[in-house]
């Protein structure tokens, strides 16, 4: 497997992509579609008594495609909108592989970060799950602490993170006992 | 102090010139923001499926909003 932001090694296997939980991303769309909603009963309300008023004096009957318009090219917007902060929840992952776990941080459209670290780094897994939501919805963060001086890896927002912690060092373990073998 | 009503003002605006403006900006800025957006998605995502799925999805929506803003702009002609 290869894309052009990072390439596997010889020998080296896929073993999970973990991506963010979808909560972040459900909650911008809930937001989105607020909007729309509450644009559509603001032109409803509008078209309702300013439409009445303008028949009655014989007017014009424009008000409504024009919100149609309205509405629309306001829809176009937030759906763009919502597709930028999808394309940043797809394009974020974390790659564990047979032999180091890889990160992916996309940030806007023209940045993108790849850093990775072998699994002989790993010298401690802490999970962190904070608030109500996260632990109903099970998600948190994982913080993956390595021998480098420069930083440890933090994966955010992970669902079921105690699980990831499991499963990392399950391949930690395999890992371990193919060197020393 | 003359009372302007609303139907005067759309009576003397060029709603039409207007609109369509408006219609070509959007479509020149989906169009450029979609070509972004897609080469991201190709050169850097990892699941195939789910990267093309919403592509169309993408895609799909968009266009249809796109056309229904045409389509209120002739029927605004129209009335």
């Amino acid at each position: 497997m290869s894309t052009s932001s990072f390439q596997l090694q010889k020998g080296e296997q896929v073993i999970a992509i973990i991506r963010r939980h979808w909560f972040r991303l459900a909650v911008v769309g809930f937001i989105d579609g607020c909007v729309v909603a509450l644009l559509l009963i603001g032109l409803v309300v509008l078209d309702t008594f300013v439409l009445s008023e303008v028949t009655a004096a014989g007017g014009l009957g424009q008000l409504l495609p024009l919100s149609l318009f309205v509405l629309a090219g306001s829809s176009l917007i937030l759906w763009m909108h919502f597709f930028s902060v999808w394309s940043d929840h797809w394009l974020d992952a974390w790659i564990i592989t047979n032999k180091r776990i890889i990160d992916i941080e996309q940030k806007g459209f023209f940045q993108r970060e790849v850093s990775s670290i072998p699994l002989s780094r790993i010298q401690d897994m802490t999970v962190t799950t904070e608030g109500i939501i996260a632990m109903w919805l099970h998600f948190g963060d994982v913080r993956i602490q390595t021998a480098s001086i420069t930083r440890d890896l933090i994966m955010r927002q992970v669902p079921f993170p105690e699980d990831v912690r499991e499963h990392v060092l399950s391949v930690l373990a395999l890992h371990n006992t193919v060197t020393l073998s | 102090m003359n009372s302007v009503s609303l139907t005067d003002v759309l009576s003397v605006l060029p709603l039409e010139t207007i609109l369509w403006s408006i219609l070509g900006l959007l479509f020149v800025g989906f169009a450029f923001y979609s070509m972004i957006l897609l080469w991201h998605w190709k050169a850097y995502s990892t699941g195939r499926f789910t990267t093309v799925a919403s592509m169309f999805t993408y895609l799909v929506v968009g266009s249809v909003l796109l056309a229904i803003m045409a389509l209120a702009v002739v029927w605004l002609s129209a009335v």
